[in-house]
């Protein structure tokens, strides 16, 4: 899907008539929309978001009061009966050629000198049949195939700001672009209603019929009052624990911004702490995580090294003995037995000495017909014996390694400790309190991140207990006609429930994982210092770290151009994991960046944005001549923007005709 | 074009339900939330009720 063009009609400060026509050409998928600063490159951004989401979402640049969607000069100069109106219409093409387009409109009219403002302005959409533009009768449907609300963030963008994803307080941006891109809200929203639904049913169901199944019903809503007691606590803690985390880093940017000196270090050197326990303390899960899965693959044989050695030494010692591989097999003898000849010619037909001595050999070489297996199993044996003495031995080393990681978690939580100590005592009041704050709110996180693990647990366990409920439930309604239709639903909610629910565990991680390794190929395909960085992760707290060569956790280190990069690549990556073919539009994509990095990055840009519409908007520091080259190839249209302060309006040319 | 739920969404539903009744039924209800979060609407129950009287009447008959 891509834009075919957009039109603006006395939107903020495009008065009367505007129209961008983008191009869709696959081979020149970039359009370039360049102006100054404030000649009206974010309201286009933000136009584009009003027309589609109704909502103005670049706004906070501006100083003062909110400028109304009404070109300002249109508004201020209306008269009496004088109907005027904003509007934003965006024709959109698909694969298939076939356009649709979504149109938003505000207006407002003037009456006795007072100005009367639409509150509300509604969606529009029209979808093309048979060439005839036809009105779409839910247009916020057909938006949401092309560009959910939830994810558009992941492709109309504000440059400047992708740096937030990976600030700290901001980890539940990460969290919940992963979770928006999965749809996961949209399953928990589903879930929570099925439950309500089924209590509704369950509450449909003929009563005395069968004792049993009041005391099921009353059972269930038992567990499911404390179920929904302990999401209301889930859902507490971690509002509760964003906000902690939020305050926290408040105090600590405080602290680096000190003006004493000696705060400002030991601020940096409990962020370096921190950092490095965290990188550590992943390390220790690592080793730990090993450990325990050696143990499960190798239990089996340490538990039997005693049967094993006894068993090797029992086989020893028959050899030792000469008893295998014995010297004449039995089948041997028996054959003998049975010609009734000796190979030395005496009859051995009847009951003779000869026979008998024959015979008794038979039972001397009982081991014969076992021989061949235990000399066998003793090759096995000694190969079991070998690996389970190397695993010992790496396990050794792992449980050294994890000993070692433990210590310097510890003798680095001491330090922290001690920078603590030393901020409390500081001659400064403010700063006394302040680590006294953040002690206090670093015990709230800690009890707060416990609760969250409890509520987890009894959700769960209530979830069982429940699911073991509606089977015996379902068992009795069935012996019962009259309940046969409610039953039937119950089961088939159930059945989506529980869907539902596996759904949502399979997606959780997998996407996560997904967008980790998409987030590290794009970066290791565009980042220009090859061989420096050698990992991108995103933990189970959605925290995202960049580890270097040496194995150290750099995201603190990386420059903004790297930090620029990091953010271009999981974008992009949550934009594959999501699925859907839109257009992407990005404000300031390179204004953070210097001259050289801001080069490799246009150079390859192209690459990394094939095969999907591009449009930038770009200050003129940004789309320098080298920049411009190093993109022209692929570039199918490029305009201007011009702001004229006199009539507060921006007109729209051709690139390089002003 | 993208079909509403998302695509990853949709391939665990069909990796995890062999069950096309209920799979139907999974997807309607989730196009019927983004629907419904869309258009602002709280009430659902209604909604809800329909479209599994609808499945539950389709299995009856098949049954």
């Amino acid at each position: 899907m891509r834009i075919d063009s957009i039109e603006l009609h006395n939107y903020r400060q495009y008065k009367n008539d505007v129209l961008i026509k983008l191009n869709d050409d696959s081979d020149k998928n970039f359009n370039i929309i360049q102006g100054v600063n404030g000649s009206g490159k974010t309201n286009l951004m933000n136009a584009v978001n009003w027309c589609l989401y109704g909502k103005e979402e670049h706004l906070e640049k501006y100083s003062g009061e909110r400028q109304p969607i009404i070109n300002d000069s249109i508004y201020n100069n209306m008269k009496n009966e004088d109907v005027q109106f904003a509007k934003v219409k965006i024709t959109l093409i698909g694969d298939n050629n076939k356009r649709v387009i979504f149109e938003r409109e505000l207006s407002v009219y003037m009456k006795n000198g007072v100005k009367y403002d639409e509150k509300n302005s509604n969606l529009h959409g029209f979808f093309e049949l048979n060439r005839d533009m036809v009105p779409l009768e839910y247009p916020n449907i057909m938006l949401n195939r092309i560009l959910p609300y939830g994810v558009k963030n992941f492709f109309f963008f504000d440059g400047e700001k992708l740096d937030e994803f990976f600030t700290k307080e901001n980890t539940y941006k990460v969290r919940d672009a992963i979770f928006d891109v999965s749809q996961l809200s949209i399953l928990d929203k589903s879930i929570e209603h099925l439950e309500k639904i089924i209590s509704e049913f369950r509450s449909q169901i003929s009563y005395n019929v069968n004792p049993r199944i009041d005391e099921i019903k009353i059972g269930i809503e038992q567990v499911e009052k404390g179920r929904e007691y302990s999401k209301a606590e889930l859902n507490n803690a971690q509002k509760e624990l964003e906000k902690t985390r939020v305050d926290l880093e408040n105090i600590d940017t405080e602290l680096r911004n000190s003006n004493e000196i000696v705060i400002k270090q030991l601020q940096k050197l409990r962020d370096d702490l921190e950092k490095e326990i965290k990188t550590l303390k992943l390390v220790q899960q690592e080793k730990m995580e090993q450990i325990k899965n050696n143990v499960i693959i190798f239990g089996p044989e340490i538990y039997s090294l005693d049967a094993i050695y006894k068993t090797l030494s029992e086989i020893d010692n028959k050899i030792q003995k000469g008893e295998i591989p014995p010297k004449i097999r039995d089948t041997f003898i028996k054959e003998l037995l049975e010609s009734g000849r000796c190979i030395c010619g005496e009859d051995i037909s009847k009951d003779n000495e000869y026979r008998r001595m024959i015979s008794n050999l038979l039972n001397k070489v009982v081991l014969s017909q076992i021989s061949g297996e235990l000399t066998e199993l003793k090759f096995i044996l000694n190969d079991i014996e070998n690996n389970t003495g190397k695993f010992i031995k790496n396990q050794n080393i792992t449980r050294q390694e994890l000993l070692d990681t433990n210590r310097r978690i510890n003798e680095k939580e001491k330090q922290l400790n001690e920078i603590s100590i030393q901020l409390k005592q500081y001659g400064d009041i403010d700063v006394g309190k302040l680590e006294i704050n953040r002690n206090e709110l670093k015990a709230t996180e800690e009890k707060l991140i416990g609760t969250i693990s409890i509520c987890q647990e009894h959700i769960k366990n209530a979830n069982s207990r429940i699911e073991k409920f509606q089977r015996e439930l379902e068992k009795e309604l069935s012996k019962d006609k009259r309940n046969a239709d409610i039953n039937n639903k119950l089961k088939l909610t159930n059945q989506v429930i529980k869907l539902f629910y596996k759904v949502h565990d399979n997606l959780i991680n997998d996407i996560r994982k997904n967008v980790e390794q998409k987030t590290k190929n794009y970066f290791f395909y565009i980042i220009w210092k090859k061989g420096v960085y050698i990992d991108v992760k995103i933990d189970e707290d959605y925290n995202i770290s960049v580890i270097n060569i040496e194995g150290s956790q750099c995201l603190g280190s990386l420059s903004a151009g790297e930090r620029q990069v990091l953010a271009l690549s999981f974008l992009a990556a949550l934009r594959d994991v999501s699925g859907f073919d839109a257009p992407v539009l990005i404000d300031t994509p390179l204004g953070r960046i210097s001259k050289e990095p801001k080069d490799s990055i246009a150079e390859l840009l192209p690459v990394f944005l094939k095969n999907v519409q591009v449009t930038m908007l770009v200050t003129d520091e940004e789309y320098t001549p080298s920049v411009r080259n190093k993109l022209l190839k692929k570039v199918g249209t490029e305009y201007e923007l011009f702001f004229n302060e006199e009539s507060a309006q921006t007109t729209v040319i051709p690139y390089g005709k002003s | 074009m993208q079909i509403q739920i998302g695509k990853k969404l949709k391939q665990e539903i069909e990796k995890e339900c062999k069950d096309i009744n209920v799979r139907e039924l999974a997807e309607e209800i989730l196009n019927l939330e983004i629907g419904r979060f869309d258009s602002k609407k709280t009430e659902f129950k209604k909604d809800y009720e329909i479209i599994i009287e609808k499945y539950s009447r389709r299995i009856n008959n098949e049954n």
